[in-house]
């Protein structure tokens, strides 16, 4: 995705994630890309990081930044807020982009001087602005074997490194740390209105382009898809859209036949025409499209989803949804009616029981319509969407009586947030509910300073 | 047009006519009367002082006899419905409360007033109550925090205010859109052409309005009042009150129209160039 498209990041305020995850998913921001001159600003960054790649006779300038990114990827400790996270952390992403361009044209002149060497003996060095730099030297700097060297594969260093700014985009999400990196600026929007600008972080565009050297195919790699996975699902639960959308694109061409790639991105555009980022965008400029065209859009991917993996419960839930906007009732309750038959997850039960009500009551059946609404009552007691549910469909049908009594258990509820559950409320960013277990399972194979 | 079917009987002891409940063999044919509020305001001043003879109704076309009208004599029943979510927090918050205590300053002997709050959170800040200074307490004690739920509390508002006798007012506050509401608007609306409660909408500030407040205040024959900024809002929700306070309430006992289904509604003042604000109209039965 260019850098001049308007994108949206939605994020919880910081003292809400620090609080507890529960608090985390409530109050939303959003955040929207600029356009025009942070385009411009945006190109020329990427230009200049862009120029500092070094020429093939030129001396390597940047060999003891490479050493300190080097040292940082080797010695971070998955999923802690360490010293190397924090020296890295104060990177600019022109640094990033530097150290990154560096390391491919250090281990290109190696893999030159080895092949040199192995033809006719010639110990060659490279020339670097710390002086020359035997083959041992770059080997030793790079912390590769003479068979990675000779197939410039460095995929042991960019998987540990894409942990490492996966843990950066973190930290920085979570307010651990300070972000330097200056990704792409954004408008800051809350509730329904823009209320300032901000600038994303560059850890999860840097993250990509490390994975995309990923040998031999990063598509196929079993790290790469879990990477993909955890990145969006933490994404989705921090209502990142904006980092969301080119993370997706990317994956999806990436990851051709990876399910959760069109997952993330069906619910990108689930998302992108609910209501409050519909509110969000009024009278903006913007490559977001209208309720209509986005929720097409993620019933595409949803039906793709469900293509590759007919058992992706969750897709079927959001499909349904999708289909229930485009007014197709029937084949809307249809598909929720499976969900609410397939899974014991009670988040997706309650959900896909909130939604059949409607969609039966859509469809004129209304004892159908109650007993939904019903379910989804009792799956969560201290939510108010299911009574409000069931005092409409009362009052629909003219019983007032009726409608006042299904309100009154919402009416009876405490008044404080922090009492009150409502699924309903995190439905946008509950499809990334599984975030912590995922990162965590990114990590494991890293933790204890393990090098794969 | 506030629209209220039931049994005239009801409708004599709503209007404070003294009809004990001994006497209602009177009333045994069970013929169901048609409330209809109305504002009538003539260079923008409501006009006082009319008489059943000078209203002329049409419901789906066919002319209606004027049974009652009734005016400011009625107690009304008051639901606050606020906005308290992160966009009103800091200076509007305080704006909004003394807003809030301006109405139950305004209130009479006999009134009552009820004040729901909404972020994304529905919650009753007081009851239906003639105690006003629960609702200051509970007007002191709100927070703002979190997005919208606009549609959720409306319809919440309509319910509650119906669910009672007496004449309702749901006044309505947004400063916004609605961005975590369960029911759509679609559905909220089709419940006020149904619910005899009439929605005053007031919005405050610059930022996107919502068509929704507009489309509801318009259906139940309410209006939408606009103020500049929150600090407009206590003239804003006094202005609500007050024209409230001075619309009529029009009821009859339809004849010659179907028992179920939609009805359209005319109102018209005789002899008079007059502004008439009522709901366009009706479900029976409903």
């Amino acid at each position: 995705m260019s850098h001049d498209a308007a994108v949206i990041l939605v994020t919880p305020p910081l003292s809400v994630v620090v609080k507890t995850i529960r608090r985390l998913f409530l109050a939303l921001t959003i955040i929207l890309a600029f356009g025009g001159g942070s385009a411009r600003e945006a190109a020329a960054q990427w230009v200049a990081a862009r120029s500092v790649t070094p020429q093939a006779t030129e001396p390597l300038a940047g060999v003891e930044r490479l050493r300190d990114w080097l040292t940082a990827v080797e010695r971070h400790e998955p999923g802690e807020v360490d010293g190397p996270a924090l020296a890295i952390s104060r990177w600019s992403r022109f640094e990033l982009d530097a150290a990154w361009a560096d390391l491919r044209a250090l281990l290109d002149r190696a893999n030159g001087v080895a092949s040199r060497f192995q033809r006719s003996g010639e110990a060659a060095t490279i020339k670097t602005g710390s002086g020359p730099l035997t083959l041992a030297g770059a080997k030793d700097l790079l912390r590769l074997t003479d068979d990675e060297i000779r197939r410039r594969d460095a995929t042991r260093i960019v998987k540990r490194a894409a942990v490492l700014h996966a843990d950066l985009a973190v930290f920085v999400s979570l307010g651990l740390l300070v972000d330097h990196s200056r990704g792409y600026r954004t408008f800051l929007v809350d509730d329904g209105r823009r209320v300032g600008s901000d600038t994303r972080d560059y850890h999860w565009d840097f993250g990509r382009t490390l994975l995309d050297a990923v040998k031999p195919d990063p598509g196929g790699d079993a790290m790469v898809q879990l990477w993909y996975w955890a990145s969006s699902a933490f994404m989705t639960r921090r209502g990142d859209l904006a980092g969301l959308e080119p993370h997706t694109e990317h994956a999806r061409r990436l990851l051709p036949t990876s399910a959760v790639a069109q997952f993330f991105s069906g619910v990108l555009h689930e998302t992108f025409a609910s209501p409050r980022i519909q509110a969000a965008i009024r009278g903006t400029k913007t490559e977001i499209g209208s309720e209509e065209s986005e929720s097409r859009k993620a019933e595409r991917f949803f039906r793709q989803t469900i293509a590759l993996d007919p058992a992706f419960v969750e897709a079927r839930l959001r499909l349904g949804r999708t289909l229930a906007v485009a007014g197709r009732h029937a084949d809307a309750a249809a598909e929720l009616q499976a969900v609410a038959s397939a899974t014991d997850d009670p988040v997706l039960q309650y959900h896909a029981n909130l939604s059949l009500g409607r969609e039966e009551q859509a469809l004129g059946h209304r004892d159908a319509a109650r007993s939904a609404f019903e379910r989804a009552a009792s799956l969560a007691p201290r939510a108010q969407s299911p009574y409000l549910a069931l005092s409409q469909l009362s009052r629909r049908y003219g019983d007032k009586a009726g409608a006042r009594r299904a309100l009154q258990p919402v009416l009876d509820l405490p008044a404080r947030e922090s009492e009150r559950e409502d699924p309903w409320w995190y439905y946008d960013i509950s499809a990334g509910r599984h975030a912590d277990v995922l990162l965590t399972a990114l990590r494991k194979p890293f933790l204890g300073g393990v090098t794969q | 047009m506030n629209v209220r079917p039931q049994m005239t009987v009801a409708l004599l002891l709503w209007a404070g006519t003294v009809a004990p409940p001994r006497q209602t063999p009177t009333f045994s044919s069970r013929v169901e009367a048609v409330r209809v509020d109305v504002l009538v305001t003539q260079d923008g001043q409501p006009v006082r002082g009319l008489r059943p003879a000078d209203f002329a109704i049409e419901d789906n076309g066919v002319p209606q006899q004027v049974d009652l009208v009734s005016s400011e004599q009625l107690p009304l029943n008051v639901i606050l419905t606020l906005d308290m979510s992160s966009s009103v927090a800091g200076e509007p918050l305080e704006h909004l409360r003394r807003a809030g205590r301006a109405v139950m300053d305004g209130l009479r002997t006999g009134d009552r007033a009820a004040l729901i709050t909404f972020s994304h959170v529905l919650a009753m800040g007081a009851p239906l109550t003639a105690d006003f200074g629960l609702v200051r307490r509970a007007l002191d004690a709100s927070e703002a925090i979190g997005s919208t739920s606009l549609v959720d509390a409306s319809y919440a508002g309509m319910v509650l205010g119906e669910s009672d006798v007496g004449r309702s007012l749901v006044l309505v506050f947004s400063d916004g859109l609605d961005s975590a509401a369960w029911l759509s608007a679609d559905e909220v609306l089709d419940i006020a052409r149904r619910c005899d409660a009439v929605v005053y909408g007031v919005s405050a500030g610059q930022s996107p309005k919502s068509d929704f407040l507009a489309d509801l205040s318009e259906t139940t024959g309410g209006k939408l009042f606009k103020a500049e900024s929150t600090k407009d809002l206590s003239a804003a929700f006094l202005s609500v009150l007050d024209e409230f306070r001075h619309r009529y309430v029009v009821s009859y006992s339809p004849r010659g129209v179907s028992p179920d289904g939609w009805h359209q509604l005319t109102v018209r003042v005789k002899g008079r160039n007059a502004t008439v604000k009522a709901r366009p109209g009706y479900f029976a039965g409903s």
